[in-house]
């Protein structure tokens, strides 16, 4: 039998605090190496009660570690280790490594659990969602763990639609697929489209963006927040109506989803692109600060989401045409329609703009680009003569997706990108994998993570 | 007594796709999948097709008709030099345009696939078909007399498909369909171009597209090869860049069929 114990995690000067552990697995079962047994939220705090300065203090309020064995191992707890309830939430203690958790029996290695860290900063800071791993909305989320490795850390971040979400984060949206794989010192970060889709037109405004332009834009977004608020008469409060007197299915202020979502996409334009955002990580020698992100993963899908050009700057937006109407109210989307005009994006500009963005990332921050390439085949659209297609055939989903994916087969020859090739996966396994050409099963999704796992370790990005 | 059924002639011209998927596919020996008229039988019991195949060395080496065909060996080539499936005599030419037919079947397997050599000093072009069962004497031959002409070119061999698809519609009023491929090598995994040439999967790529563009202005039928076997899965349906397992070979066959039956093939099947 061997102690399992707490690994060292410093914040150099700040205290760590964490809460009681939560188990994620049973007492007596057999764990895989790597396979997270237990995690706890930890906090930093200054020691002078000053916490302004805090290493990262955007995630404090979702900062999480996860623990694993470094080995196969068959696990038992100790009675009432556990608190449960909020104090299993909440920070109640200092973090102190070497402390005692748990025994494993057959565990052929270190007692030493191997720390992942996660980290979420949240889009709006004051939405409390604790309870599971990553648990509630976050703007951004990483994970980051030492791992047995040596050398420096390196970062993957994934800037893609919902199948990178499926990718990076995993079913369990807590990156624990790349902890079990990647040996370390490595992070992940994720940045998910719910506010604009990363494309490469978006992406490459954003790191060419003045402050001129930020404020033009953000001048944009106030001014027809101003209007909206204007607007506001009595009528528009259901809650308040004399029918609601005595109860009302109306619960929600529907004003209110249009302004935060106009408020969420203008924090993100002119907040630091993730692109070159560094990052701030904790490990067992203190907090380590990392560069901008080694790799950045895209998809070909974000391409062709629809596209809006704000008329009087300029400003791209990029978003889901199934966002309208359930996640964005019908005043943005009057605010599109009147104030920008739709970009209709061909697979030569796409072409240009992934161009463009690798040279750009390249320079600024020697990162290579990572694109997943389109799913074409489908066992939806079936034609077997495309002249009944007449002015469709450019844009049907056979011609623009092998188009388009021929497009990065020939980038990938002259500019810092590498290819994922989804559209191979998917038809090796079938595409019933993937019905709606977006939406992975599980055994595709894992056959992607593969293979992305494959190219960062032929790309040499270190840790994976 | 047996019903007398309708004949629907189709001309085949092409290589292990369209054979194994059309007439049969045979495995060491066995029987694996028993062509066209399994499917044929069971949707259309009135009908028969009687196929004609004929092996294409490369599409763009197809004459038109009334064309001479300016890059073929001399006769005494041909006689001396070894074939394999595609005989030397037979190279550049075809009996397509010889007798009627209802459907015409094509496919880039060909064009995508196979590299000839030109003679240097004549200029005629050759596939050494089974190059390496040759014997010596004929090996030495080719290698001190001939130089790699390489792949087709993409672009000229669709334009040449149009005008064999425009003459087959001209001169023989058939239906014509052309099978894609499966761009798919198993194991193959490419991430970065850099400094090389297009790969197989590439090319087999640029022409599906390229296809796909001549089928929208001509409006002849793709047998989506490449569809049926993303569809199904690979893994299940591929055995390497050009044979299918028999259950691939079925799927074409059900794919034709249902093209056929979209173009009113079988509208007729009764009234023979």
């Amino acid at each position: 039998m061997t102690k399992l114990i707490m690994p060292a995690l410093s914040a150099g000067s700040a205290r760590l605090r964490r809460s009681g552990l939560r188990w994620l697995r049973r007492s007596g079962d057999d764990v895989e190496a790597r396979a997270p047994i237990a995690f706890c939220y930890v906090r930093l705090s200054g020691s002078q009660g000053n916490d302004r300065s805090l290493p990262l203090r955007e995630e404090q309020n979702d900062l999480q570690v996860v623990l694993a064995p470094s080995h196969a191992c068959k696990i038992t707890y100790p009675e009432g280790f556990s608190k449960g309830g909020y104090q299993d939430m909440v920070e109640g203690g200092d973090w102190r490594s070497g402390e005692y958790v748990a025994d494993a029996e057959s565990l052929q290695g270190s007692g030493i659990l191997l720390p992942l860290v996660l980290a979420g900063r949240r889009g709006f800071e004051n939405g409390e969602g604790r309870g599971t791993l990553l648990a509630g909305w976050h703007e951004k989320v990483r994970g980051f763990w030492e791992g047995e490795g040596a050398g420096r850390f390196g970062t993957v971040l994934a800037l893609g639609t919902c199948e990178q979400t499926a990718i990076f984060r995993g079913d369990d949206m807590a990156f624990l697929s790349w902890f079990a794989r990647a040996p370390g010192p490595a992070q992940v970060v994720a940045v998910s489209d719910e506010r604009s889709v990363h494309s490469s037109a978006v992406l490459l405004q954003h790191v060419r963006r003045t402050p001129d332009e930020a404020s033009a834009i953000t001048d944009a977004v106030y001014s027809w927040i101003g209007e909206r608020i204007g607007h506001a008469d009595p009528s528009s409060f259901p809650a308040f109506q004399p029918e609601a007197a005595h109860g009302t299915l109306h619960g929600r202020w529907p004003e209110s989803q249009d302004i935060l979502f106009a408020m969420h996409l203008l924090a993100e334009a002119v907040g630091t692109s993730p692109i070159l955002e560094r990052s701030e990580v904790i490990c067992g020698g203190g907090i380590v600060e990392l560069n901008a992100p080694d790799a950045v993963a895209l998809t070909l899908g974000s391409e062709f989401a629809p596209h809006f050009r704000h008329r009087r700057t300029g400003w791209i937006v990029a978003l889901h045409g199934f966002r309208f109407g359930p996640y964005i109210g019908d005043n943005f989307t009057e605010w599109l329609r009147r104030d920008f005009e739709p970009l209709t994006r061909t697979v030569a500009d796409s072409q240009r703009d992934l161009a463009a963005l690798a040279d750009e990332v390249k320079a600024r921050t020697g990162a290579a680009l990572l694109v997943q390439n389109l799913i074409a085949s489908t066992a939806a659209d079936r034609v077997s003569n495309y002249s009944w297609l007449g002015d469709a055939f450019d844009a049907s989903v056979a011609v623009l997706g092998n188009e388009a994916n021929l497009m990065l087969s020939d980038l990938t020859r002259h500019h810092s990108i590498a290819l994922i090739d989804s559209d191979a996966l998917a038809a090796e396994l079938g595409v019933k994998h993937c019905a709606d050409r977006f939406h992975a099963s599980g055994d595709l999704v894992e056959a992607q993570r593969d293979e992305v796992h494959r190219v960062l370790r032929e790309t040499r990005i270190p840790g994976f | 007594m047996r019903a007398s059924r309708r004949i629907l002639r189709i001309f085949a011209k092409g290589n292990v796709d369209v054979r194994d998927s059309l007439l049969w596919s045979r495995v060491g020996g066995v029987l694996e999948w028993n062509g066209i008229n399994e499917v044929i039988r069971a949707r259309h019991p009135g009908v028969l097709a009687k196929i004609k195949h004929e092996t294409c060395t490369r599409l763009d080496l197809i004459p038109l008709p009334g064309e001479v065909p300016p890059l073929e060996p001399p006769e005494e080539i041909a006689r001396r030099l070894p074939s394999g499936a595609h005989p030397i005599e037979r190279q550049h030419r075809t009996a397509l345009f010889d007798e009627p037919t209802e459907v015409v079947v094509f496919s880039l397997q060909s064009a995508a696939t196979n590299a000839l050599v030109r003679h240097r000093r004549d200029g005629w072009l050759l596939l050494p078909d089974d190059f390496e069962s040759w014997n010596p004497e004929s090996r030495n031959f080719l290698e001190r007399e001939c130089e790699y002409a390489g792949l087709a070119p993409i672009e000229a061999t669709l334009a040449r498909l149009a005008q064999l698809i425009v003459a087959v519609e001209e001169k023989l009023g058939a239906h014509v369909l052309v099978y894609n491929l499966s761009p798919l090598t198993p194991g193959e995994r490419t991430h970065c171009w850099l400094g090389a040439e297009d790969s197989i999967a590439l090319r087999v790529q640029r022409f599906n597209l390229g296809l796909a563009e001549l089928s929208a202005r001509l409006g002849f039928s793709i047998v989506d090869v490449d569809r049926i076997v993303a569809c199904a899965g690979a893994d299940r349906l591929k055995i390497d860049l050009f044979h299918l397992t028999a259950e691939g070979w079925r799927l074409v066959a059900e794919e034709v069929v249902r093209i056929l039956d979209e173009r009113g093939c079988f509208d007729a099947e009764t009234a023979a």
